[in-house]
């Protein structure tokens, strides 16, 4: 026990910025593509407030997945849950984590990918972009977890001051009144329109594997709140544009109004036009941070659960399940149908969010109570 | 090691090679203007109906539209010379807009590219057949690459002579237009659109108002005619410069203009610089009231030498009259637009949805016929602020 702890102290090197900038750029991913179009066609003018109440949601999802971490002494996920469940239950409750969101960010990859071959590279072939995103992000993560969050930090920087320049600049063609009027909706949209929001802020998981090594975790919970704060505010800002931008009835209609909110800017005066493919290699970090975490978060699952040597063998192993899944939907529609609209795709997605964070505080709590009365 | 060390060099060999998207800058084509007319068949909409989905050959010979395509002359473009470049164009006949782009692609020695374009003309012909419009409109939105803030304009007649025009001041009609529609800053008798803002209109209602433009061929004269009124993808007639005028004074799009009254037969005009409008619709015993409050900024632009304006009561008096003028002129206008083309350029509906949504969702399902019969009053306060250089 003393020597894990002490493997335990040498490991925790991660600050709260590096705790802050892992969660905001494994959470903003390509779901900020399509989803404000999902949004708007529920709830219209109120998008923005729907968004506010996912980010409070997500905010309560991952406390939860804090008082997990806390209760078991910021253990791994694959040990909490085996000490919970037992050496096989907790193992496949381990593995079904890891498939679900290896699942998601593989159908994640595959919009990704038919962004870019829509708007930046057209003729090459879906399978090579696919590779080459896949190999990038094998390179990553066979590296150890510090590398990969010292990347998050530099990405945070490279995705976000791009990001907020280009939304400072459509301000100028925005028109706020598109948000106007305000609650003017049936409470069942909200509702309706909330899952594709919550599917936003997937890759919050994250935080079950980035917490073991923080060093301040006394400051954690307010590191998550000002992260879950940012990206929520973020959303907010693109939401908020693309109405002013596109008013309701426009971004109904277009299949990726971010995309093309910033392929209409039109600046007076300037010099430079059509910018959008500098903006959209930006982008592309955008979904690579979340795939690149959430691999890593997998890959660690499969090593720990199957007692593999190391996460470049594990990571290895998933490659091919990753390559397959995206290239799975045969078209655009069965991939937003593959993510939105299949019913064990959400349940597995309310089993591991909601449900197995909750069976595990009860869990341990019943195991702690039993302890004690061992102890007396 | 010697292996560990090639290993790269080979893999970059591998990955750096797959350049399937590389495009030289000298071998596009960048279009700058899109002319859309009706092509020979386009009668024929009722024919096309009976073709069988499932029919082999499918892809024939139908000239349903006729795009120009204009370009600046790149080849001309070299180091050394100055200007700008000759403008030339290439014409197809097609029966759909990417028909049209890869009958242009077979037809140049450069890849036709459209991500450059700034200009849209569509022929007020083809605005008369409303399924081969929102053929195009469909293709204006879904094609990627296409620029959604080129300008669009509607052409008296037929759209290719547009693009052939040479006009004075400029070398290319995109250039010419352009230009004019930037002057809408200055003068609001002239308006602009792009094809965002009228995509989001079409969207919105299928109703929107698009710039007309005319050619002279006799005087060589390319102007700026009022607007078009599209009404459910269908050309339904036209606002005069000066109709356009008023339009855009109650739709709140209104930058600068002038106004003039006759005062004992001298024209008195009167320079707007500042300008704020505001709407409110409220529903007396079923029917709505439209009230308009205009409030108009100026100067004094031209009057009569022996007249003196630097009284009070005399610029009282010519207020008045403008109040009186105006005011009128505008609720004659909406009359018209409401009744007669039964459409809504002044923004009434998107203000309502947006203010009054609790009245919005009462009169939504017989909005056209609430709106037709609606009452209009609009109440204009003219302040001449400054008389000119002279009493």
């Amino acid at each position: 026990m003393e020597v894990k702890g002490i493997i335990m102290r040498d490991k925790e090197m991660i600050g709260d910025f590096g705790l802050f900038a892992t969660i905001a750029v494994a959470i903003v991913g390509v779901g900020i593509f399509s989803s404000p179009r999902e949004v708007i066609d529920k709830v219209g003018s109120d998008a923005w407030l729907v968004t506010l109440i996912g980010g409070i949601v997500v905010f309560l999802l991952l406390y939860l997945i804090y008082m997990v971490m806390k209760k078991n002494d910021f253990e791994d996920l694959t040990n909490i849950l085996q000490n919970n469940f037992g050496k096989y239950l907790g193992g496949v409750f381990a593995i079904i984590f890891a498939i679900y969101s290896i699942f998601i960010v593989s159908l994640g990859m595959r919009e990704f990918v038919e962004v870019i071959r829509q708007y930046l590279l057209r003729q090459t072939p879906t399978e090579f972009i696919l590779m080459v995103t896949i190999l990038t992000g094998t390179y990553l993560v066979r590296g150890e977890i510090g590398d990969l969050v010292k990347f998050n930090e530099i990405s945070f920087w490279i995705m976000f001051i791009p990001a907020f320049a280009v939304f400072i600049l459509t301000v100028i063609n925005a028109d706020f009144t598109n948000l106007l009027p305000v609650l003017n909706n049936k409470p069942s949209d909200y509702f309706r329109a909330s899952r594709y929001i919550l599917f936003c802020f997937g890759g919050i998981e994250i935080a079950y594997l980035i917490l073991p090594y923080v060093k301040n975790k006394k400051n954690s919970i307010g590191v998550l709140r000002k992260s879950i704060i940012f990206v929520t505010i973020f959303y907010i800002i693109v939401m908020i544009l693309i109405l002013g931008m596109f008013s309701k009835a426009q971004s109904k209609i277009l299949l990726w109004p971010t995309i093309s909110m910033i392929k209409s800017l039109d600046i007076p005066g300037t010099f430079i036009e059509r910018w959008e493919g500098v903006v959209m290699a930006f982008w592309i970090l955008f979904y690579f941070t979340t795939f690149v975490n959430t691999y890593f978060f997998s890959g660690e699952i499969v090593k720990n659960v199957f007692k593999l040597k190391d996460i470049k063998l594990s990571s290895l192993l998933l490659m091919p399940i990753i390559y397959v899944i995206a290239l799975y939907p045969d078209n655009i529609a069965e991939l937003y149908n593959l993510q939105f609209k299949t019913t064990p795709v959400l349940l597995t997605a309310i089993f591991v969010f909601a449900l197995l964070p909750i069976l595990i505080l009860l869990v341990s709590r019943g195991k702690g109570r039993g302890k004690s009365k061992d102890e007396i | 090691m010697k292996f560990k060390k090639i290993l790269p060099v080979i893999l970059s060999c591998f990955l750096l090679s797959g350049c399937w998207d590389k495009v030289e800058i000298d071998r596009r084509n960048f279009i700058s203007t899109i002319a859309v007319d009706p092509g020979e068949d386009i009668g024929k909409e009722k024919e096309l109906k009976s073709i069988n989905p499932e029919e082999p050959f499918a892809e024939r010979q139908i000239k349903k539209i006729n795009v120009t395509y204009g370009f600046p002359d790149m080849s001309m473009l070299s180091s050394g010379k100055s200007g700008s470049a000759q403008e030339k164009y290439i014409n197809t006949e097609a029966y759909s807009m990417e028909d049209a782009a890869s009958e242009a692609m077979a037809k140049s020695s450069r890849n036709v590219y459209l991500g450059h374009t700034k200009l849209l003309i569509l022929s007020s012909n083809l605005l008369e057949y409303k399924d081969t419009v929102k053929e195009i409109i469909d293709y204006l939105q879904r094609n990627p690459s296409i620029n959604r803030m080129m300008q669009v304009v509607v052409s008296d007649g037929k759209a290719e002579d547009y693009i052939k025009f040479k006009p004075t001041t400029e070398n290319s009609t995109q250039y010419y237009i352009s230009g004019l529609m930037e002057n809408s800053k200055k003068n609001s008798r002239i308006m602009d659109i792009n094809l965002n803002e009228f995509l989001i209109l079409l969207s919105e209602n299928g109703n929107a108002l698009l710039p007309r433009i005319t050619l002279d061929k006799e005087k060589n004269e390319l102007l700026l005619t009022g607007a078009a009124i599209i009404k459910d993808y269908e050309l339904k007639g036209y606002f005069t410069p000066l109709e356009l005028l008023d339009i855009q004074l109650l739709s709140g799009k209104f930058n600068m203009g002038k106004k003039v009254i006759y005062m004992e037969g001298h024209p008195v005009d009167y320079i707007i610089d500042g300008y704020e409008r505001k709407v409110k619709v409220e529903e007396e015993s079923g029917k709505l009231a439209i009230n308009i409050d205009i409030k108009l900024e100026g100067q004094l632009g031209g009057y009569y030498v022996d007249k003196k304006a630097l009284e009070k009561d005399e610029l009282q008096k010519l207020q008045n009259t403008f109040n009186k003028s105006i005011s009128e002129e505008c609720e004659k206008i909406m009359e018209t637009a409401k009744g007669e083309f039964e459409i809504d350029p002044f923004g009434i509906r998107e203000y309502i949805e947006k203010f009054k949504p609790s009245l919005w969702n009462r009169i939504e399902k017989d909005w056209n016929e609430k709106y037709k019969n609606a009452s209009v009053k609009v109440t204009v306060s003219t302040k001449m602020r400054r008389i000119g250089a002279v009493q």
